[in-house]
Order: C-alpha cells, then sequence, then structure tokens
C-alpha cells in the first residue's frame, strides 16, 4: 500500500520571521527542543505567539506543521487517512503523522478549541516512549530526536468548557507571552507595520492605557496585532485617529460607554 | 484750601483703618471730582463691604463705580449703592464675575444696570460663563426695544425667558459621562479612582484630594460638543494630579526644614502648614505644581494639547483682571497666567517681574521633575512674595516703582529670634489677613488634600510608617506603590468600605435610623416571633448565605460583598395546582411534547455521502466501483462521517415572585403568578420533551442581606411529579432583587456542562426592593442591566419576558442590550413560552 506523505519541503520556513526576544523564551525552546521536552505557549491573542514558534522552526531549521485547531477536528485529521486514488487505496498522512516523520515541529493553534477527546491521540508522544501509535496502519511510528510538539492556547478566554484538560497540560513546559514591553512593542509596531518612531510610540502608549481597562468590562486588551493593523493604516496616509477607531477601538467592544472612553484615550495621543 | 490741603483733609475723613488708606484717598479724590453723590454713597458702603465681602471684592466693587462714575455721574451713585446688596446674593466664587458681568454692562448698556444688577443674582445659580454671558447679552438686546420685557426676560419670567435659560442650562450632566470619564481616568492613571460630584459646598471647582475625582454636576458652558471637552479635560487635569504623582510630596526629599509632622495630616498639608501664611505658600506651590504637571501631561498626552487650547480663551477670561488685585495676588495671578502662556502679565514692572519668576520655576517643568522639585521651589517664591507683602503693609502709599521685590531680607524661618525654627516671628498673622489669595475668588488649587477622607488619611498614614520603614532599609517605594500593595493584601476592603461609605452617603437612612417595616412585614414579623418559625415557610433556616456584589450607579461601581443570596428548596405542595393546570391544558401539553419531541437531535448523526471522512460508506463504495468497473466516471463521495449532537443546551428560568405577581392579569381572574406557574409547567413539559437541561428558580426577599432564591427544579432533579407540585408551591412573596438573583442563577448556569446556556427571566420589569438599602428606580434598573451585562460575558445569553401590560419606558434602557420581548397580554404566557423558547433554541 502506497503511503502519501506531504514534502518536507513543503513546510520549510525560508525566510527569516522577524521576532524580537522579550526574554529568554529563545533560549528555553532551544533547550526544550534539544531535551525533547513539548511545550505549551501562553498568552493572550495577537501577542506573538505563532510569530514566535516560525522563528523558532526557522532557527533550528526544522519544518514547521501548523494546526489550526477547532471543534470538529477528529483524531482522523490529525493522523491521516486512507484515500481510494483510481485503482488503489492510498494512506494520506495527516499534519501530526506528517511531522514526525519529517522530524519537524507541530505546531497546534489554540489547542482549547479542539474537543478534548480528539487531544488524546498526542499523549503518548508527551511521554518519554515518544511514539505514535497509527490503529489503522497497524503501525506506531517512533518520533525522531528532531520532532517537537508545541501548542498554544489563550487563558484569557476560557470558560468551563475550554479548558485545557490537567492530563494534557501536566505534560508540557509552558512559556508564558504577554504584550512585549513599551519600548520592545514599539520596534515591534515599527518595523511591522512601517510607521514613523513616534507614532508608534503613541500607539505602545494607547495599548498601555486601554489594556488597563481589561478589568472593567473588556474583554481583552488592544493586542500587539491590532496596532500593528493600526499603524500601517497610518503608514498607508490614513489618518491615525480614524485608523485606531478601525483598527481597535471598534473591535475591542460593543459597549458604547467603553468605547467612547478608548477613543477619547486615543484622542490624547493623536 | 488748594487741592493739596483738600486732599489732606479729606484723607483725615476716610482714615478707617491704617491699611489701605493711600488707595482709598486716591480713588476717594477721583470721586469727589467725579460726582459728590457717588463719593458719599460709595463711602457709606464700602467700608461695609470690605468687612462682608473682603479686600480683593471691595477693590473690584471700587473700580467698578468709578468706572460707573467715568462715564455719568448718576450711573456711579447708582452702582455704589445698588451693587452691594447683590452682590452678597451671590456665591463667594462668582463674585468676580458678577462684577465682570456689570463692567460690561456698563461699558455697553449703561441704563439697564439697576435692573441686570437686581436680576443677575438668580441668574448666576442657574448659568455661569459663556451661556450667562450670552443669556445677559440677549436680555440687553431686548432692553433697547423694551425695558420692561427685558426685566421680565432676565428674570426668567417671560415664557421666552424661560425657555433661553432652559437650553443654556441644560448643559451636560456628570451622570450621563461619568461611567466614560471614569474609564478614561483609569486608563490614564492606571489607579482605580472614582468620580464624584463636587459638593455643594465646594461651588463648582474641579478638584481631587488624591484618591477621587471630583466634577462638577452637569458643564454648560457652551451648550454643544465643547461641553464634553470641559470634562474630559477636567477629568485629565485632575487624574493627572494622580498620575504624576502631586499627593506623592515626600518632604525629606525637599531640602529645607518643615514643621513637625501631625497626626492625621498629609504631606502636603504638613508642607503648607511651614510657612506662616499658609494660603500664600498653598497658591504658589498650586501654580509651579499645575505647571509641572501640565507640562508632563502635554508630554505625554500631545493630543489634549489641542483641547485645552480650545477652551483656554475662555478659562483665562474667567480669571480676576490683575489691575483689580493686590500687588502679591497680582503677582501669584500673573505667574499663573504666565504658566498659561500669557507673556509678561499685566506689563510694565510687574509684566517683568513675573517673568523673573517664570525664569525662577523653570526646573520644575523638566520632564523628568517631580512634586519635590516643585516644592523646593515654593520657598524662594515665597521670600520674593513675602518681601512684597510686607512693604505693602509696612508703607500704606503704595509706590509702585519701589516694587521690585526679589530682595528677600527676611526669608521664612530665618529670623532665628523665634524658637520654633519654621515660623517667621511676629510676621505672620500679619500676612495672613493681607493675603487673601486666590482661595478667596474659589480660583484656588483644584489640589485638595484636605478633603481626604479619614480613612484615607489612616491609609497614607500607615503607608508613610511603611515607607519610612522601608527608607531604613535602604529600599525606595513610593506612597502610591505601598498603598496597592496594602489594598491587595487585605483583598481589597478599603474599597469597599469606602464604596459603601460613599452610598451611605447618597442614602440616608429613614429618620431614626430604623428601617421601615410595612404592615405585611410586621404581621410576619410578629408571626414569626410568637410562633418560632422563620419568616418565610419556605425558607431554608439552615440555608447558607452566598456573598454577591452589586453594581451602584451613582458611583459607577461595584460594591463587593453587598447583597446576600440564600437558596430555599420548594417542598412539593398537594398537587392541587398540577391537577387544575393538566386538566385545563392537557391536550395543548401532549401536542407540545410531540411538537418539542420532534426537535430533539439524535446523539450521534451520520452524515453520508461526503468527500472525506472517518470512515467509508460501504453503500456509496459498493457503487462507485461497479460505476468503474462499468466504465463510467464514479463520484468521489464515499466517506461517511459523525456529527456530534450540536444542541446542548442548558437553560434556567427565573421567576419573579414578589408580591406585584399577586396583581389580577387580564380578564381570566387569574393572578399573575398563576399564569407564570402554568406557564412554567408548560415549558418544563417541553424542554424536557426536547432533552435540554433545565432549571426552574424564583427569587424575592427583602433588603440586601435576604434575598431569597427558592429552587423548583435544579439542574440534575429528572422532570417528574414532584418537581410539577414544587412548581405549584411557588407563591407570591416580598420585594425582587433581580441583580442578586439573575447573579446567582449565572452561577446556577455555569456549573452545567453546556456549550449553549440560556436564562429566561420572567418578571413583571420592576426590580424593587426597598431595605434599608434603597433598590428601586434608576439604581435598580442599573444593576439588572449591569448583571445581564454580565452574564454576556460569561458567554450565557439572556432573554427577559415582562408581564406588565403598561410596557415601560425604561425596559429598553434596561433590556435592551440583551433580548427580551413585552407580553402585554398575561394569560397568553402559557402558550406564548414554549414558543419563545423554541425560535430562541433554533
Amino acid at each position: 500500500m502506497r503511503i502519501i506523505t506531504p514534502d518536507a519541503q513543503d513546510f520549510q520556513i525560508e525566510q527569516a520571521p522577524w521576532y524580537l526576544p522579550a526574554g529568554d523564551e529563545v533560549q528555553l525552546f532551544t533547550t526544550a527542543w534539544q531535551a525533547k521536552l513539548p511545550v505549551i505557549l501562553k498568552g493572550p491573542t495577537g501577542c506573538g505567539k505563532t510569530r514566535f514558534v516560525a522563528h523558532m522552526a526557522h532557527k533550528l531549521g526544522r519544518p514547521l506543521v501548523t494546526v489550526a485547531c477547532n471543534e470538529d477536528l477528529t483524531a482522523s485529521d490529525l493522523l491521516g487517512r486512507f484515500l481510494i486514488l483510481g485503482e488503489e487505496t492510498v494512506w494520506c498522512d495527516g499534519p501530526l503523522t506528517t511531522a514526525l516523520r519529517h522530524g519537524a515541529i507541530l505546531y497546534l493553534d489554540e489547542v482549547v478549541e479542539a474537543r478534548n477527546d480528539t487531544m488524546v491521540v498526542i499523549h503518548p508522544l508527551t511521554d518519554d516512549r515518544r511514539i505514535l501509535p497509527i490503529d489503522k496502519l497497524g503501525a506506531s511510528l517512533q518520533a525522531p530526536d528532531d520532532f517537537m510538539l508545541v501548542m498554544s492556547y489563550n487563558p484569557g478566554y476560557q470558560s468551563v468548557l475550554k479548558e485545557l484538560k490537567q492530563s494534557t497540560r501536566q505534560r508540557f513546559i509552558s512559556l508564558e507571552f504577554s504584550y512585549p514591553e513599551a519600548g520592545l512593542e514599539q520596534k515591534v509596531v515599527q518595523q511591522e507595520s512601517g510607521v514613523g518612531a513616534k507614532q508608534a510610540q503613541s500607539l505602545v502608549k494607547i495599548a498601555e492605557k486601554v489594556r488597563r481597562l481589561t478589568e472593567r468590562g473588556l474583554e481583552e486588551g488592544v493586542s500587539t496585532r491590532l496596532l500593528i493593523h493600526a499603524g500601517t493604516l497610518m503608514a498607508r496616509g490614513i489618518d491615525p485617529q480614524r485608523a485606531c477607531e478601525v483598527s481597535f477601538v471598534r473591535t475591542l467592544t460593543d459597549d458604547a460607554d467603553l468605547q467612547r472612553s478608548i477613543h477619547e484615550v486615543v484622542r490624547d495621543f493623536f | 484750601m488748594g487741592l493739596g490741603d483738600r486732599l489732606r483733609a479729606l484723607r483725615k475723613q476716610l482714615q478707617v483703618k491704617a491699611r489701605g488708606v493711600g488707595e482709598k484717598a486716591r480713588v476717594g479724590a477721583e470721586l469727589l471730582r467725579l460726582d459728590r453723590g457717588t463719593l458719599r454713597a460709595w463711602s457709606e458702603q464700602i467700608t461695609a463691604v470690605e468687612a462682608a465681602l473682603g479686600q480683593p471684592t471691595a477693590r473690584a466693587y471700587t473700580e467698578l463705580v468709578l468706572t460707573g462714575a467715568r462715564k455719568q455721574r448718576r450711573l456711579g451713585r447708582q452702582l455704589a449703592l445698588d451693587v452691594p446688596d447683590n452682590l452678597a446674593r451671590v456665591a463667594e466664587e462668582e463674585r468676580g464675575e458678577y462684577l465682570r458681568l456689570m463692567g460690561m454692562v456698563v461699558r455697553q448698556r449703561p441704563e439697564a444696570v439697576g435692573m441686570v444688577a437686581r436680576t443677575l443674582p438668580r441668574l448666576m445659580e442657574r448659568l455661569e460663563g459663556p451661556a450667562l454671558a450670552k443669556f445677559v447679552g440677549s436680555g440687553l438686546e431686548m432692553h433697547d426695544l423694551d425695558a420692561g420685557r427685558a426685566e421680565v426676560f432676565l428674570k426668567a419670567e417671560s415664557a421666552s425667558g424661560q425657555k433661553e435659560l432652559e437650553r443654556l442650562s441644560l448643559g451636560l450632566p456628570l451622570t450621563a459621562v461619568s461611567r466614560t470619564l471614569a474609564l478614561y481616568a483609569r486608563a490614564h492613571c492606571g489607579e482605580d479612582v472614582q468620580i464624584r460630584p463636587v459638593p455643594a459646598r465646594q461651588g463648582r471647582r474641579a478638584f481631587s484630594e488624591g484618591r477621587h475625582l471630583y466634577l462638577p454636576e452637569r458643564v454648560d458652558r457652551y451648550g454643544d460638543e465643547r461641553d464634553f471637552t470641559v470634562y474630559r479635560v477636567l477629568a485629565a487635569r485632575t487624574a493627572a494630579y494622580i498620575e504624576f504623582g502631586s499627593f506623592e510630596l515626600d518632604l525629606r526629599k525637599v531640602p529645607g526644614e518643615w514643621a513637625h509632622p501631625a497626626h492625621d495630616e498629609s504631606e502636603l498639608e504638613r508642607f503648607f502648614r511651614s510657612f506662616p501664611n499658609k494660603s500664600l505658600a498653598r497658591d504658589l506651590f498650586a501654580v509651579v505644581e499645575d505647571a509641572r504637571v501640565e507640562s508632563a501631561m502635554l508630554e505625554e498626552y500631545p493630543g489634549l494639547a489641542r483641547d485645552i487650547e480650545t477652551l483656554r480663551p475662555d478659562e483665562l477670561a474667567l480669571r480676576p483682571e490683575l489691575e483689580d488685585l493686590a500687588p502679591v495676588e497680582a503677582m501669584v495671578e500673573g505667574l499663573l497666567q504666565r504658566s498659561w502662556g500669557v507673556p509678561s502679565p499685566g506689563g510694565g514692572e510687574l509684566g517683568e517681574q513675573v517673568e523673573r519668576l517664570w525664569e525662577q520655576i523653570q526646573p520644575a517643568l523638566d520632564p523628568l521633575a517631580s512634586v519635590a522639585d516643585s516644592a523646593a521651589l515654593v520657598p524662594q517664591l515665597y521670600q520674593v512674595a513675602d518681601a512684597l507683602l510686607r512693604k505693602v503693609a509696612d508703607e500704606p502709599p503704595p509706590d509702585p516703582k519701589e516694587q521690585g521685590g526679589g530682595k528677600g531680607k527676611r526669608p521664612p524661618g530665618s529670623d532665628g529670634s523665634d524658637s520654633k525654627p519654621q515660623k517667621a516671628s511676629g510676621q505672620g498673622q500679619g500676612g495672613e489677613q493681607e493675603y487673601k489669595g486666590l482661595e478667596a475668588n474659589g480660583l484656588g488649587s483644584a489640589m485638595r488634600p484636605e478633603e481626604m477622607s479619614p480613612d484615607d488619611r489612616a491609609a497614607d498614614e500607615q503607608a508613610r510608617e511603611v515607607q519610612d520603614a522601608m527608607a531604613e532599609e535602604g529600599l525606595d517605594a513610593t506612597l502610591r506603590e505601598i498603598r496597592r500593595a496594602m489594598r491587595q493584601d487585605r483583598g481589597g476592603d478599603e474599597r469597599s468600605y469606602d464604596e459603601m461609605v460613599a452610598f451611605l452617603e447618597r442614602n440616608p437612612p429613614p429618620e431614626g435610623g430604623q428601617v421601615e417595616i410595612g404592615p405585611e412585614r410586621e404581621a410576619i414579623e410578629r408571626e414569626a416571633r410568637h410562633g418560632g418559625r422563620p419568616l418565610d415557610p419556605d425558607a431554608d433556616p439552615n440555608a447558607v448565605g452566598v456573598i454577591q456584589p452589586e453594581w451602584d450607579h451613582g458611583i459607577q461601581d461595584y460594591k463587593p460583598a453587598w447583597v446576600q443570596v440564600k437558596e430555599h428548596r420548594l417542598e412539593p405542595d398537594t398537587g392541587e395546582f398540577v391537577q387544575g393546570v393538566l386538566d385545563e391544558y392537557g391536550s395543548e401539553i401532549r401536542q407540545l411534547r410531540r411538537r418539542f419531541q420532534a426537535l430533539r437531535p439524535e446523539q450521534l448523526r451520520r452524515v453520508r455521502g461526503v468527500v472525506d471522512g472517518d470512515e467509508f460508506d460501504l453503500d456509496r463504495l459498493i457503487e462507485s466501483r461497479v460505476e468503474r468497473r462499468a466504465g463510467g466516471t464514479p463520484s468521489d463521495r464515499i466517506y461517511s462521517r459523525h456529527h456530534r449532537n450540536q444542541r446542548d443546551v442548558a437553560v434556567a428560568f427565573l421567576v419573579d415572585l414578589s408580591s406585584s405577581t399577586n396583581e389580577v392579569a387580564g380578564e381570566t381572574g387569574k393572578r399573575i403568578i398563576h399564569v407564570e406557574k402554568e406557564a412554567l409547567v408548560m415549558i418544563a413539559e417541553a424542554v424536557d420533551a426536547i432533552g435540554d437541561a433545565c432549571g426552574i428558580y424564583g427569587f424575592s426577599g427583602y433588603g440586601r442581606d435576604h434575598v431569597a432564591f427558592y429552587v423548583a427544579k435544579d439542574f440534575k432533579d429528572p422532570y417528574d411529579d414532584s418537581v410539577r407540585r414544587r412548581i405549584g408551591r411557588m407563591t407570591h412573596k416580598m420585594e425582587n432583587r433581580d441583580g442578586a438573583a439573575i447573579r446567582y442563577a449565572a452561577r446556577k448556569l455555569m456549573a452545567q456542562p453546556a456549550s449553549t446556556r440560556l436564562l429566561v427571566l420572567l418578571s413583571d420589569g420592576r426590580p424593587l426592593d426597598c431595605g434599608c438599602d434603597a433598590y428601586y428606580d434608576a439604581y435598580a434598573q442599573a444593576d439588572t442591566k449591569v448583571a445581564l451585562r454580565e452574564l454576556r460575558q460569561q458567554g450565557i445569553h439572556p432573554f427577559c419576558i415582562t408581564v406588565d401590560p403598561r410596557a415601560r419606558a425604561y425596559l429598553k434602557e434596561m433590556y435592551g442590550e440583551v433580548g427580551f420581548v413585552v407580553i402585554d397580554r398575561a394569560e397568553t404566557l402559557p402558550q406564548r413560552l414554549p414558543a419563545i423558547y423554541q425560535r430562541l433554541t433554533r
């Protein structure tokens, strides 16, 4: 029987993704990779988790296989399935199997979105056995040394339903991410959006103020990603107030009073 | 007798006190030249004016009389006689404004002076700033045509006057913007500041004592969007004191010797007390510190500069004229105006002196300067001012050429003649009397450490002790950091206490401090005392209270740990009610069950014939093979996959059991509570048929300590006859504190492992609980609205059903953020409720 595995080349990251380390995360991640430990990246949306993984994959020279998790994700979506091609029946590797075969970094993005029973398939990979049993093939794959399992999740919008099971969680080391500190975030916004230093600084200051409102009805503070969006619009000639308005004032909340407050904070800077 | 002799005689005649005589003599001389009658009237009044209204006001009054007399002889006399009494009716801080407006009238329409002088005090109670000027302007224009009509207009007695007044005084109320401003200020300074209205005794000036922002109750300066800008700038300025640490003065970091710390005194107050003339020190500090904070603010928030710029001309117009002020006051005021961008205010000698002082305070404007740098500059300014003060006091006829200042012969505390080094000997009282300062005009500092509450003071003192202890260890921390750490230690107690105080201040208990007890309650309580039974037969005496927060719209914030909710499980009743329902609705219930059973999804549904899936769909696979063998084009839809049950709903029905549900609904003769119970049985049948998890609860109670939450069916209970009989047990009770019950029901729902959670609130739309802490109208509606908003944030979908036949306007305000429906005929509820539920969960 033929087995189809997508080419490792497809997952290779050619261009080095730009990333500014905020602390010791690069060193920790590298060490974890060498020590064959799986990693959880915890942090709010849009703070640079995905970028960090891409950066590390490039740095370590490994292919990066990304799965955006959702409720309909099944075990066979991850492992692979039989397909009929013409006369023959072939096995087509899923992303997990593919990553294993190539010794890649498998990145399960927003892992809490997947159902807990699906996530059980990764358990044997996360202890010292490092194997992946595939029942349908009647085989068990041994993970190569280069293979690494990384998951990300956002503790900000945890509900009772979307909680990572302790049995899954306790297999990983956790790298905590938050929005970068002001100087760093300014550099990131500047670099990614092409906006000037002064305006990038203002955007970051606005973000700092708005994030103080998270206990006051704001579900999540403004992300670095949204700041970059605002900066991008500004760099292309959109009026700063308007750019902030559409990039995050309207996006963050539907509460009219809160919107007005955020709008006034923006006005203080532009 | 020559002019010189007459002047000398006059000087003697007018000599009342030693001070200020020179100036009075000059005025007297001029009045004598202009009009004897004015002189007589003025000299009769001036002593009383000085005594009652203070020197600066008296000077401005004199100036006004002079202006009038120069224009027309009679006008001077009229002003001298009419103005003092009317002036006394005006609030202290607004007298300057009164005199300025009178000045305007004298210049523009001298003939209307008497009328305006009479009507203005009343008007000033309702209007201020440009709106006031506008209104008076309209009155003056009218005066040209018809003097009588104009007076009626200005008294706001005529319809057009009232309408205009209404329009101009409407303005922007603080309550409309306080949440926005509080969030804005919190974002700014990162502290949990609250916005409060300026207490009545404080006039209308915004200020902060370091914990709260006190803003005027309404702003009606412009009558357009700029009024919001006024609020915004006020909030930004007062919050900036907190953000940039104006209240964090640490005198150990300011060179010099300072008064001994006193009990319950803030460091700022101690600093002011270190000077013989506290008012002067306070004003000088305020000018420097305001300049520092503003420059820091503009550096940090460039966008704010635009708003400040917009408002500045009008703010400057509210400041007193420099020539109306005594020399030292003119100097302080000039310095303030200089800091607002007026170059060399007052011109001439004064202008030069102000420029010199302005140079001196530049160090405080450095972006890295702190409040200690501002404080460090005060002694040298004080020296200059004090020297000037002494010079004015010592030499009765003022000679403006001598007012150079800056020599500072006797700086405070350097005489050495007194045992206390901080007190300048023997000069204190003289200075104190002479210098009224900006405060007298109500235009002083917006930093008011003296307004701090005793608790905040105590907390501050504790924080300072910690700071001292840390300093000995060589550690450095600001008071703010320490306070925050202390607050966290105590689990936010301080704040909750603070908020309770605020709440109680606004809602004083009924007279005598007794809780009012209605006749019904009294009867129950009497019964309870005699029979030894609990107040409510359904109440479980062993129920454990759950403490919950509540939203107070007055402070626009939560009062944590404010409400106690107890859960009581209803006992099944005799079954009479259920029998009645089954008799009446039997066939409908059977229909309903069939209809809802059809909606019940299978646990796992297999979808066949898809292009990819977990398993082969054997039939399709064979078909496809056959097709291939036959040479046709096979379908690739040969897989099947499992779809999980998508319907995963938990619903809680929450019924208001307040006494108002005892009213009769429509023409059926049934009471609202009865109809609601019938509807509950119907919906329980329907939900049971569809298979959703369901809880049925009622609520009532009285006061914030006695919110009762009754359980007819908990989520874990199977739907059976005992549930129906428990529903039958529901009766009308006392009050309804909707917010508390909603929050408690949310706890129940959140414990359910469902992907969709729904809360259906059945009420008469009037949250009402008049315990000793009244829960009604705006307060209750706001709390209900916020409670529903919390639910949405937790991912629960609230839906409100109201059976109030008189659909009220506030429903939209209260329920508008969530779905709601008003059922005008309560008796239709048993049919409507299942239909609504079906639509909601479609």
